[in-house]
């Protein structure tokens, strides 16, 4: 038994967009076809597709192996579940959804074909045909016609095992990674055109057309991808940047809690970030753009679970469903939100000791008759230890908790030898005995006089006021684009 | 009057009852300028001899400063083409410069669709000496031609055959493959889709209209024609129009016999004769590569301007919408601060579908705006590095432009 008292346990979380423990695939280097011979023909051994860069064959569960550093970064950002998939192709075969365990693929694999998937990219292939976006939307659309004719002949004239896996997945969730606002609505159209509504993978643009991204009605795998600041102090580099890139840099952060707004259906994942691990903080972000906590955690786990149709297995705690949690200090989008462990399928991974506690705060200070200021600040287990000699100047202090038991040693002055003290836990602090300057033993108490101050209420009035003073989307999202639109007047 | 996107009157002292009066004393109001050939919002080049399955509309880019550039000057309609690498190339989209529609209300709905074809020296690849694809010679592309609508004729009679059977045979019988590519070509032969073709050399353009003729349909226009002023009774009597490029010329060996007479000549002979742009830069200024078919060659005024007005809109069988000002049509329309055709006229209104989109002040109190918003984002960037957080290089995302001439070598890098 494993008293939790004072935690939060969450569903851990479900990245919709991975390609965990997928070997990572060389990009094409077939360069300009128009520099070059022009390649023709398919070069897949085998009896696949006229096209190479239709890969429904490939299925990620075939290849997939545990990757336990990966998982642990995955891990560590609250993750239990993701779909990972092959990034190769227009069409890329399924996902596979599994879990982020450490044990062999045959367990941590719990849906081996768990959505198809699509892009606007044509990946490895060396074929010349197709090069521009026209190009796969007409790939993608002929293959479409393709499969339908070839499903429905008595007889096949031929084998085409990418057809056969093409028709074969149109059961299952289709995922279309299209990447930006402008791809969504292109792929959006293309799924309409054969009665297909994909869950898309967007860009974080969706902002900047709204209106048209609602009324594509589809469910969406949002990136947190956000642009770092420009560096914009040279004013000769800064003409360097474009207006939409500036701009973009400030509304990003509110991708979601617009997506959310409008009430679509959304899912988060880590695509575009350089580790997982990021996710969090900019998630944060996006919180305090406006997305609700309860939409941030839904878009987590509850949607990629039912978009996966894996609703049952992953994404709420339930009886019957697997064990995936995550152990929290309370509210997961709290400001100091830690992660103590991620438990998936029923076994325990430690981030961070559960029984470390926070000593922070600050403390009066009494040795042998002189009082100094201790301040305790940070997370548990990196609580830094300072006396505060006056306002301007502190001194650190070489502090070391352990369970009960603590030690302390610092200079109560600049130029000074150290005051050395030892002791152990009290109601409301520490007490001990120790060793001052001039190697005098002295018995000292620390006793907790409040909370370290922090600029909570400056810091809310900053937001308000950053919120505030955002740009407006403009449309088109370049430079000379308006705010609204002017309409037809009678002139 | 405009009003609902039409012109709803035209004369002098009409009963007011408009919401705004804009006043043109001393300026010129002309129809929107039309571009017949452009590759801004979206243009591009896939790579397959035979590409006419590729759309343009599948990759219309609202969000190109090109469109907001044409608007200044006065351009309100334009063809997006494919590019030239391939005999056979993609489905254009004819758009309005709608600045800030999304990219599906740029296409101008109810349109006829048209095709881009290409002769010379970008189709046989002559740029690559590596280069295998078929066609590698001018007979080559010819054959192209042959093989494309002679297989689209035999998809049509398998089609054919196959809707003629019974609902019972056709149970048993398997039902043919739909194929973009023919579906395209049969549309040209069934005069659904129209072709505007690339083109320099007499020869070929002789060729193509021969093709056509064999099959029994017209080229629409042929794009370019350097040579046009060669064949243009030819052409007059094909029912092909002309759209060619002011004065330029000898920018490749192919376009050596160039003459800036062309235009005026391939008027005077009786073909419909448009001046295009090809680029984006070119797009912005074609009221004054219209005049120069009044220094070379001697066209009236009026001649001249109807070269980018309503010449390209017969030629986009769009005349009945647009290309003048006339009670019903478009209000598609352009006030100039000075004569159209000189070069000191600007644009000071670009009216499209009755809606400002360019204002020649507005444009001023936009910039200053940029500035002011682009300086408080720059502080707050600088905000940012001075508290610690992450900063990237401030890099440059150059925008190509692309033309007749671009063939891109990677996928298209768009900006969205």
């Amino acid at each position: 038994m494993i008293s939790l008292a004072g935690k939060s346990i969450y569903p851990s979380f479900i990245d919709l967009h991975t390609t965990y423990g997928i070997p990572k695939q060389e990009r094409s280097r077939g360069g300009s076809p128009f520099g070059g011979a022009e390649q023709i023909e398919p070069t897949t051994k085998g009896a696949y597709n006229a096209n190479d860069a239709i890969k429904s064959h490939y299925h990620a569960s075939t290849e997939f192996n545990v990757d336990a550093k990966s998982a642990g970064t995955f891990r560590e950002a609250g993750f239990g579940t993701v779909a990972t998939f092959r990034e190769d192709g227009l069409a890329r075969g399924t996902a596979a959804l599994v879990t982020l365990g450490e044990n062999t693929a045959n367990e941590e694999v719990i849906i081996p074909r768990v959505a198809a998937e699509y892009s606007f990219n044509r990946g490895s292939t060396t074929q010349s045909y197709p090069r521009s976006m026209m190009g796969y939307a007409s790939l993608l659309r002929q293959t479409f016609l393709d499969a339908a004719w070839f499903g429905s002949l008595k007889e096949k004239p031929f084998t085409d095992q990418a057809l056969e896996a093409w028709i074969e997945q149109q059961s299952l969730p289709q995922i279309f990674d299209a990447g930006s606002w402008i791809n969504v609505l292109r792929a959006d159209k293309m799924g309409d055109e054969f009665g297909v509504q994909y869950i898309l993978k967007g860009g974080g643009n969706e902002y900047q057309r709204i209106q048209e991204i609602r009324a594509t009605g589809a469910a969406l795998i949002i990136p947190l991808n956000f642009p770092e600041a420009y560096d914009v102090e040279n004013p000769l580099d800064a003409e360097r940047v474009s207006y939409d890139d500036m701009l973009h840099w400030e509304l990003a952060p509110a991708n979601l809690a617009t997506l959310s707004n409008q009430g679509i259906t959304l899912a988060i994942t880590t695509d575009g970030l350089k580790t997982p691990k990021d996710m969090m903080s900019n998630l944060k972000k996006a919180i305090s753009a406006g997305m609700s906590k309860e939409e941030a955690l839904r878009a987590l786990t509850l949607t990629p679970a039912r978009l996966m149709h894996a609703e049952h297995l992953v994404g709420s705690l339930k009886p019957g469903m697997l064990a995936n949690f995550i152990i929290t200090n309370g509210d997961i989008f709290a400001e100091k939100s830690v992660i103590y462990e991620n438990w998936v399928q029923g076994l325990p991974y430690r981030l961070k000791e559960m029984s470390e506690s926070n000593h922070s705060g600050k403390y009066a200070l009494v040795v042998g008759g002189m009082t100094y200021e201790l301040n305790i600040e940070g997370e548990p287990g990196s609580n830094k230890a300072k006396i505060k000699l006056d306002d301007t100047t502190s001194v650190d202090v070489n502090a070391k908790w352990e369970k009960d038991l603590v030690n302390y040693t610092f200079k109560p002055a600049k130029g000074t030898d150290q005051i050395r003290l030892s002791g152990w836990k009290t109601p409301n602090g520490w007490q001990g005995t120790g060793q001052i300057v001039d190697g005098s033993w002295v018995n000292w108490t620390a006793t907790r006089t409040g909370d370290i101050d922090v600029n909570e209420a400056k810091k809310e009035d900053e937001k308000q006021a950053e919120k505030a003073n955002l740009g407006q989307v403009i449309y088109p999202f370049v430079a000379y684009g308006t705010p609204t639109m002017s309409k037809a007047k009678k002139y | 009057m405009l009003e609902n996107g039409k012109i709803v009157r035209i004369g002098k002292n009409l009963p007011v009852s408009a919401e705004e009066i804009i006043d043109g004393t001393g300026k010129h109001l002309t129809a929107g300028i039309i571009d017949e050939h452009t590759h801004i919002a979206g243009g591009g080049n896939d790579v397959l001899a035979n590409s006419s399955m590729v759309r343009i509309s599948d990759q219309l880019n609202s969000e190109d400063i090109n469109i907001y550039r044409g608007l200044v000057g006065g351009v309100t309609a334009a063809q997006v083409l494919h590019g030239s690498a391939n005999p056979i190339g993609g489905q254009s989209a004819i758009i309005k410069l709608r600045w800030g529609a999304a990219p599906d209300q740029l296409k101008i709905n109810g349109a006829d669709e048209f095709i881009k074809f290409a002769l010379g020296e970008n189709v046989k690849r002559s740029g690559n000496d590596a280069s295998i694809r078929f066609p590698q010679s001018r007979m080559g592309v010819e054959q192209i031609y042959v093989d494309a609508f002679t297989n689209a004729r035999e998809y049509e009679k398998t089609w054919k055959k196959y809707n003629s059977l019974s609902a019972a045979e056709k149970g048993k019988a398997d039902k043919p493959r739909k194929d973009l590519v023919h579906e395209t070509m049969l549309e040209i032969l069934n005069k659904k889709r129209f072709i505007t073709c690339h083109s320099y050399v007499q020869s070929e353009i002789n060729m193509l209209m021969k093709v056509a003729e064999d099959f029994g349909f017209n080229i629409n226009t042929f794009t370019h024609i350097l040579e046009g002023y060669k064949v243009a009774d030819k052409m007059r009597e094909h029912g092909a129009a002309a759209s060619s490029f002011s004065d330029w010329w000898n920018y490749k060996w192919e376009v050596r016999y160039a003459i800036p007479y062309n235009a005026a000549i391939l008027h005077r002979e009786g073909v419909l004769t448009a001046i295009n742009s090809d680029d984006a830069n070119m797009g912005r200024r074609l009221n004054q590569e219209a005049a120069k078919s009044i220094k070379y060659g001697g066209l009236s005024e009026e001649e001249a301007l109807k070269l980018v007005t309503l010449n390209p809109a017969k030629m986009l069988h769009l005349d009945d919408r647009m290309g003048s000002i006339k009670t019903g049509k478009d209000a598609d329309v352009v006030l100039w601060t000075d004569h159209p055709l000189s070069v000191y006229a600007k644009a000071e209104k670009t009216i499209v579908d009755g809606i400002v989109y360019f204002d020649i002040d507005d444009d001023q109190q936009r910039r200053l705006d940029l500035q002011k918003d682009r300086a408080r984002l720059i502080q707050k960037m600088i905000g940012d590095k001075k508290a610690g957080r992450p900063t990237q290089p401030a890099a440059s995302r150059q925008q190509m432009l692309i033309h007749c001439e671009s063939v891109l070598g990677e996928e298209n890098h768009e900006m969205h």
